[in-house]
């Protein structure tokens, strides 16, 4: 368990929502309930440590689809799992597309919920790992020189040492001190890795 | 008669050369001894016969010279009678038979003349033998007596007359007409009998003639009205009259009255207006009555004018047509309408009605009588009525109408050329021998029977029905049906109705088709409204549904492994329990559903405009104005049509129910806008007495209500359209009075339908 593992439940239906969030601490993770969208919108805090977002379809105020839209352009990247009384077609359809993990029908099997609730945790937490790893990858690159850079983008390219030199207009020696620099300040264990390092990243943005 | 004379010759001239020669003069004697005629100079004393020419010596078959030796008596053959006649010197010897030599005897004429010569009186004696007379006489004195019955017992008067005028003879029923015993009735003068104003010299012209009826006398003095015929006959030298009378008078009276009668008549047909006419038509005379003759312009007595010769020439066909129709027995009264052309050369209009008076033996009609009606004016209304009504019927055939003319009378209908276009006949079908049963559909044809009664007993002011009726293909059509008596028969019963025909067909078939739409929309509406509530039931059920599986759930997970089997068995079922009343609600609601909504672009404004356009009834009951308040140009929803109309009149419907009680204005307005976040918003405001806040915490839960007979799903359901749509449905709290509703649906985006 670690401090992301917060899921956040919306519901108008108090009863409900108090079910959900009793099960989903059957888990051993923290649950929070909100009667609507507002008040989660205000919580901001839960949301962003928020592993996984429970929403009600159906609501007085902003429905849980609306919600979904607005949580995209907040970048909050917990999965959400739709509960609804009814679902149709084209109401699963825009949930699924925007993202959303599942889709339960009301009354639905607790199991499967809470099976998609760890899922979706999993999930959250293997995103705040990336972009953890992102984040440092980033610190890292930001501590090269801009002559650094230019090596490493030939490296990445994959251009031998003896082409960056006659690229830059600098010596095989100097490209080779700057790479040994590179690897030390991207903490790379080896070429390979590095190249890993930077290419994910760039995939990311 | 020629014989007669040749002996009158020596009667009259006896007398002069009296006393020559012998016994005559020398020219005499000569005369004596040639003539043909028989004669004898005998003297009047002794009768001894003096002298004989030769023809009587042939007469008597002796020589002349024999006879004188005999006296005149010797030749007589009756003794008795001898000397009479001569010794009185009688001029014409009364008839005499007379013997031959042979002693054969004969009748005899004889004429004496009487002389005076030497002192002796002497007689010439002309004798004849009349054999061959007598035998006629007496033939004709039988035929006589045979007349003479004849004319005692005739039935009719009759007067024999002679040339003086004089009465000589009357037949008993002349003495019985004119009152004279027979006796004194002879030798009347005529006149006395037949009045003065008979034409007595008629009477003696010789020839057959006829008197018209003039008063005659009787001799009481009383008078009577008798014709006369009269013939001719000369009865022994005598010119005789024969007077034939008949009595007319009774004839004439009835004659009298019969013209009184006829006067009468003609009094009342002139009267009328109407000219009389008698019509010879052997002769082709043709009388008219005064009247006659002033309708046509003409004065006084117009000898030669004859009906048919007036006649202009494009009737005269018609006009005989008619004639000959009658006349032949075709028809039981000449009746014609012509044009006669009058003294000034104009023409005017008549209308003819005759008879027939009398026919040969043969059949041939010989008299019409009958009467001319001037018409011209009642003609030339009735040409300016055609010419109104060519112009009606122009103008409703321009209005695509069909037009109808039915004669009762006849049981007769006319059609319009464009009547029996909109049935699909061509001008030549439905002329003759149709009614109206014949094109009425078989379901209507009672109906529209009994609307023509109705309306022909007066029943209703205008005959209007729609109805269907046969076309000529088969099919049928629906047709408005209008029609108007025009004419009047005897009893004041309808002898005409005249009307219109329009197709309605199209008209029908679109009430038609908006009343099934309308069933259809009722229909979808109940449906649509129980989709809705099973809908708004399921998202309310499950609900509680869902917090009855979880909390069941969550208490098998506390209990966990150290539970008594039976209170997790329990806590299991409890679960699989909610499981199942929620699968039962899903199928409910996909039952009524029938599957998905299907989303389209959908006009806010149209399905605004469309929903006050039904709930116009319910405003207008209500007293409440709808005001429209939409913004032009808005981008189409995406939407379930179907569903936003039953979202739009639920809500319309509560704002007028909402000012059922409401003193003042009662408007309900509807405004459409552009809303935030791609959407469109409506909102419904009344002018109720609004929401209090009680009310608006349970707004949108089902079954909660402030009517007293609501159900309280209507809100709910129209949440449940809404949010289906990812719309929102709010109360907007800021009306200072009444409540006002809005809705927001989203805008179609692309993308989001597939």
């Amino acid at each position: 368990m670690t401090e992301h593992d917060l899921v956040c439940v919306v519901d108008d239906d108090e009863m409900v929502r108090m079910s959900v969030c009793m099960l989903i601490e059957t888990l051993g993770v923290q649950a929070r309930s909100y009667a609507n969208c507002l008040q989660l919108m205000e919580d901001e805090s839960s949301l962003k440590l928020a592993g996984c977002l429970v929403l009600d379809v159906r609501m007085p105020g902003i429905s849980g689809l609306e919600m979904q839209e607005r949580l995209e352009s907040l970048r909050v990247d917990a999965p959400i799992i739709f509960i609804s009384g009814h679902g149709d077609v084209p109401m699963v359809v825009r949930a699924m597309r925007g993202g959303a993990l599942d889709f339960l029908q009301k009354p639905f099997d607790e199991q499967l919920l809470l099976d998609r609730v760890e899922q979706a945790i999993a999930i959250s937490a293997k995103r705040r790992r990336e972009r953890v790893k992102r984040a440092t990858v980033e610190a890292r690159l930001a501590t090269l020189t801009p002559r650094e850079k230019q090596v490493l983008e030939g490296i990445i390219a994959g251009r031998q040492n003896k082409v960056i030199a006659e690229n830059l207009g600098i010596s095989m020696k100097t490209v080779e001190q700057h790479r040994a620099r590179i690897m030390e300040k991207m903490h790379a264990a080896s070429l390979a890795e590095l190249v890993r390092h930077v290419t994910e990243l760039g995939r990311n943005e | 008669m020629s014989t007669r004379r040749h002996i009158a010759g020596p009667e009259d001239a006896a007398p002069q050369p009296r006393g020559r020669l012998h016994t005559l003069g020398i020219q005499l004697e000569q005369t004596f001894l040639a003539a043909a005629e028989a004669m004898l100079v005998v003297d009047c004393e002794s009768l001894s016969i003096l002298d004989a020419n030769p023809a009587a010596g042939r007469l008597y078959g002796q020589a002349p010279e024999q006879l004188q030796k005999l006296g005149y008596g010797d030749l007589s053959a009756d003794s008795a009678q001898r000397n009479d006649p001569i010794g009185e010197r009688r001029e014409r010897i009364p008839l005499r038979f007379h013997r031959r030599s042979d002693e054969s005897r004969f009748p005899a004429e004889i004429v004496a003349r009487y002389f005076h010569r030497d002192g002796r009186d002497l007689a010439l004696l002309s004798i004849r033998d009349i054999t061959g007379r007598t035998q006629q006489e007496r033939a004709r004195l039988d035929s006589e007596l045979k007349y003479r019955a004849v004319f005692d017992a005739a039935p009719y008067p009759i007067v024999l007359l002679n040339a003086a005028g004089r009465v000589v003879d009357a037949n008993p029923s002349a003495t019985v007409l004119y009152g004279y015993p027979r006796e004194e009735m002879l030798g009347l003068n005529a006149a006395r009998l037949f009045g003065d104003e008979s034409p007595i010299e008629d009477l003696f012209s010789a020839r057959p003639a006829f008197i018209p009826a003039t008063t005659h006398r009787r001799q009481d003095g009383s008078h009577f009205l008798a014709e006369i015929t009269l013939s001719f006959t000369n009865q022994r030298d005598n010119l005789l009259v024969l007077a034939v009378v008949r009595d007319v008078t009774d004839e004439r009276r009835t004659l009298e009255r019969l013209r009184e009668a006829e006067e009468r008549w003609r009094f009342a047909l002139e009267g009328a207006g109407d000219g009389v006419w008698d019509w010879n038509i052997a002769s082709n005379e043709f009388y008219q009555s005064p009247r006659w003759r002033e309708m046509l312009g003409y004065d006084g007595e117009s000898p030669g004018l004859v009906w048919n010769k007036l006649i202009h020439p494009d009737d005269k066909q018609y006009v005989y047509g008619n004639l000959d129709a009658y006349q032949r027995g075709d028809t039981p009264l000449y009746q014609s309408e012509f044009r006669l052309r009058c003294a000034d050369g104009t023409y005017k209009w008549f209308a003819a009605r005759g008879k027939i008076l009398s026919r040969d033996a043969s059949g041939k009609p010989l008299r019409m009588l009958g009467t001319h009606r001037d018409i011209t004016h009642s003609r030339r209304m009735m040409e300016d009525l055609r010419a109104s009504e060519q112009r009606w019927q122009f103008a409703l055939e321009g209005h695509g109408d069909g037009l109808w003319d039915w004669d009762l009378l006849s049981g007769r209908i006319m059609l319009s050329r464009q009547f029996k276009q909109i049935l699909g006949y061509g001008s030549d079908d439905l002329t003759e021998g149709f009614d109206w049963d014949d094109l009425a559909h078989p379901d209507e044809r009672r109906r529209t029977r009994e609307l023509f009664d109705r309306y022909l007993a007066g029943e209703m002011p205008l005959l209007a029905a729609e109805t269907r009726m046969r076309c000529r293909d088969g099919s049928h059509k629906w047709v408005a049906l209008r029609g108007k008596i025009m004419e009047y028969g005897s009893l004041n019963r309808p002898s005409r109705v005249i009307g219109t025909l329009r197709d309605i067909q199209e008209t029908k078939q679109r009430e038609e088709r908006d009343r099934n739409e309308q069933e259809q929309l009722a229909h979808a509406g109940r449906l649509i409204t129980l989709g809705e509530m099973a809908s708004a039931l399921a998202h309310e059920l499950n609900q509680p549904l869902t917090a009855i599986r979880n909390f069941s759930a969550l208490g098998l997970r506390r209990l966990g492994d150290s539970a008594p089997e039976q209170v997790k068995a329990t806590l299991e079922i409890i679960a699989e329990q909610a499981m199942r009343a929620g699968e039962i609600v899903r199928r409910a609601r996909n039952f009524v559903r029938k599957g998905e909504v299907s989303f389209a672009p959908v006009q806010i404004n149209q399905v605004v405009t469309d929903m006050c356009r039904f709930a116009e009834l319910d405003a207008l009951a209500a007293g409440v104005q709808i005001a429209l308040e939409l913004q032009d140009e808005l981008p189409p929803a995406s939407g379930d049509r179907s569903s936003l109309e039953q979202l739009v009149m639920n809500l319309i419907k509560n704002g007028i129910e909402a000012m059922e009680s409401t003193e003042g204005e009662r408007r309900l307005t509807i405004r459409t806008a552009l809303g935030g976040n791609d959407s469109i918003e409506c909102e419904v405001a009344d002018l109720g007495e609004g929401l209090s806040e009680k009310v608006r915490a349970g707004l949108f839960e089902p079954f909660v209500t402030t009517k007293p007979d609501g159900v309280g799903l209507g809100l709910a359901i129209c949440r449940t359209i809404v949010e289906n749509h990812g719309g929102r449905l709010w109360f907007e709290p800021t009306r200072r009075r009444g409540a006002a509703f809005r809705f927001a649906v989203p805008i179609v985006r692309k993308g989001r339908h597939d």
